[in-house]
């Protein structure tokens, strides 16, 4: 299995890798991996190897994963089932969950070795994140809402007026690239619709350009018109920020809208629990 | 410092979203903020007023009975009237080789509702109030003809008299036209300054105008047929039978207990001699148990209060899990949470204590000219003292720890949902 190390030259790195993330052709797996070791985690925007992880109290573990990378820029659409643990693999690469075994890289940062406060910080500087729905605190404006994490967050603060004159101007920008009309920033966020909720969310994701945003289920609650735009719209920003971006849904039609997808089954080896 | 200040901001916007459920529990710690300091700060006040009251008086002296009756109506011409004691008696204790001077004071009469005292006219060079001041006249002066009348600062405010002023005393305390003395007038020969004292509702006449204004009156009423017209009066032996009080100064206070014991021990009268500092401290002790049990039931409101903070923020965490998890998302760490619900409880406990104080001014400027006005009490304004601020300081600090708790369990949860959450 050992194969001496990086005989594969660079320029096919990406291709086998293509293979290896859409899982196509599982035999080449073992060469994949072999491969993989040589290049750096550093290097990827995401990087987990060989993670372990399971709830307390429950005896099977519920992410067993050899290797998941993304790279910088990319942007990844991970399908799997309901309660197949892609919630808690998103955990891991935010720093909020820590692997009982394996490394978890992201942007170069080994989050494992990190303390909880660090991860924080880190999370709140490096990711942006948005939910499947309810994504708004209900009694802050729709600007403030997008502000959240440049308050948290002095790099993100630092790295949005790096791009405006003021946190407020930052905000509105994005509002605006997200087709929220400043018609509707005053209003209170409760009485906003699910799509344009979700279009908040994303911007508050996009605030203080974070090089990996992870979005779990957030066009789930919508309906099919307002999904799309929504996809249109997320996918256009990360492209344009040159953001890596985690897509995780139990919609796999949704793939096509993306330039990688993955099956969370394809990557996990731990057993799905039997349904009685 | 920038982030706690982003939380507390945080804290303030979730509390005023959420005014309705929590006015309730802001207004329970402001009634209790309103009850403890309340309940200390007029007990201060009122004692300051009674202590204040009268200086310089070792002795009151008086027919035998409860002691603080006889202080409280004597001098504050307060509660019911006492028995009274012969004028041969007050005669005596004046005459003791250890008496400097006496005061004899007879009440029983008013005039509009304000006590008229008979006394002589020692009493204005005599009587001493908050510490060692004296009372002056703003017009006029001591009563000198029979039915001269000096008034005090409020009576003169109140009922516009000024030295001339004619006016009719009420027999005791009723103001039925019947029971009135209308067949001897009197006139104000003199206005006092304001004391702060129960001086300023008073009333003064001369003993002797006293005597004359009752020659044909026989205990409540005037005795049938039988008549003495003002200009008659003179005929009459005018000497005072009976007292309601003898205010004593001594040339040394240490004889005060032997005084005490000697007027206690007349075969004569049953009379006592009564201490003012001692009856005082009598009358405080009476009242300090009712004080303990409003204090103990002020207590259990702020207690209530802070049981219903506590519940009112853990109720609304069920609904803010989402909230945690994306302030969590967007980087704050559970201690951040933490901090947040303990800034939202203690912001609640000031909002409840900054009402209570602004209702406690409230309920003293309400009830400020009620007490003056039946009672002479005067209430004035003052900065919270060093009891106060203990107390305050207490409430708040109850409050932060009560919202610990709330805090913790939102920590908790925070630690445990992190970004997932069931919905
Ligand atoms: N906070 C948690 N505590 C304990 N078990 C959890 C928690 N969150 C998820 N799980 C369990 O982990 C498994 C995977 O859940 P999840 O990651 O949310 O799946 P998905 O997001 O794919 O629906 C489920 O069996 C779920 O019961
Ligand atoms: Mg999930």
């Amino acid at each position: 299995m050992l194969v001496a190390g990086g005989v594969l030259p660079e320029t096919l790195l990406p291709e086998i890798r293509r293979w290896k993330v859409s899982c196509r052709v599982p035999p080449l797996g073992d060469c994949f991996r072999v491969m993989s070791i040589t290049s750096s985690s550093a290097d990827f925007a995401v990087a987990l190897r060989d993670i372990r992880f399971s709830w307390p109290g429950q005896a099977r573990p519920v992410l067993d994963i050899a290797e998941l990378l993304i790279r910088p820029g990319e942007r990844v659409f991970l399908s799997g089932p309901s309660g197949g643990g892609k919630s808690t693999l998103l955990g891991l690469i935010a720093g909020i969950l820590l692997p009982e075994r394996g490394s978890v890289t992201v942007g170069g940062t080994a989050l494992h070795t990190l303390g909880a406060p660090a991860r924080d910080r880190f999370r709140g500087a490096e990711i942006g994140f948005i939910f499947q729905q309810f994504n708004l605190v209900p009694y802050l404006s729709m600007i403030e809402n997008v502000l959240i994490p440049c308050h948290l967050s002095p790099r993100r603060r630092a790295r949005a007026l790096q791009r405006a004159d003021t946190l407020q101007e930052a905000a509105a920008h994005l509002l605006a690239r997200l087709d929220l009309a400043p018609a509707l920033w005053q209003r209170p966020v409760r009485r906003l619709s699910v799509g344009q909720q979700q279009r908040v969310a994303a911007a508050r994701a996009l605030i203080g350009a974070p090089p990996l945003l992870i979005a779990d289920e957030p066009s789930s609650a919508l309906d099919a018109d307002s999904r799309d735009v929504f996809l249109k719209l997320l996918l256009g920003e990360c492209a344009l920020a040159g953001a890596s971006l985690l897509f995780v849904s139990h919609d796999a039609a949704l793939a096509g809208a993306f330039p990688t997808a993955l099956r969370l089954d394809d990557l996990n080896a731990a057993p799905r629990e039997e349904t009685p | 410092m920038r982030r706690f200040w982003y939380l507390a901001s945080l804290a303030r916007k979730s509390a005023w979203n959420r005014r309705g459920t929590l006015a309730l529990v802001v207004l329970c710690i402001a009634l209790s903020t309103l009850l403890l300091l309340g309940i200390e700060r007029i007990r201060g006040q009122i004692r300051e007023n009674f202590v204040q009251a009268v200086s310089g008086v070792d002795l009151v002296a008086g027919a035998r009975g409860g002691s603080i009756q006889l202080m409280l109506y004597a001098v504050f011409h307060l509660g019911g009237a006492t028995n009274n004691m012969g004028w041969e008696s007050a005669q005596r204790i004046a005459a003791h080789r250890d008496v400097a001077w006496t005061i004899p004071l007879s009440l029983g009469d008013s005039h509009k509702g304000y006590p008229v005292v008979a006394t002589s006219p020692d009493f204005f060079g005599r009587y001493r109030f908050r510490a060692d001041r004296r009372i002056e006249f703003t017009a006029g002066r001591a009563f000198d003809a029979l039915f001269d009348v000096v008034v005090g600062a409020e009576v003169a405010r109140k009922l516009g008299y000024r030295p001339g002023s004619p006016l009719v005393l009420s027999h005791g305390n009723s103001e039925t036209l019947l029971a009135e003395h209308a067949d001897k007038p009197f006139v104000v020969s003199g206005v006092l300054a304001p004391t702060g004292t129960p001086v300023d509702r008073a009333l003064y006449i001369s003993l002797a105008a006293m005597e004359a204004i009752h020659l044909d009156w026989q205990g409540g009423a005037p005795v049938p047929g039988f008549r003495v017209r003002a200009d008659q009066v003179r005929k009459f032996d005018l000497t005072p039978k009976s007292i309601t009080a003898l205010l004593v100064g001594l040339k040394s206070r240490s004889r005060v207990f032997a005084l005490q014991r000697e007027i206690g021990g007349w075969k004569e009268e049953a009379l006592m001699g009564v201490m003012p500092g001692v009856a005082m401290d009598q009358l405080w002790r009476m009242l300090d148990t009712g004080e303990r049990a409003l204090l103990l039931i002020s207590a259990l409101v702020t207690l209530t209060g802070l049981a219903g903070l506590a519940s009112a923020i853990l109720a609304g965490l069920g609904e803010r899990r989402r909230e945690l998890a994306i302030l969590r998302s967007a980087g704050a760490r559970p201690l951040d949470i933490l901090f947040l619900l303990a800034c939202e409880g203690v912001m609640l406990v000031f909002a409840g204590i900054v009402a209570g104080l602004l209702g406690l001014v409230l309920l003293l400027l309400g009830i400020g000219p009620m007490l003056a006005e039946r009672y002479g009490i005067v209430l004035y304004f003052s900065w919270p003292g060093r009891e106060e601020c203990l107390l305050l300081g207490s409430i708040v600090a109850a409050g932060f720890l009560t919202s610990l708790i709330p805090a913790w369990r939102a920590y908790r949860i925070s630690l445990s949902d992190g970004l997932t959450l069931s919905t």
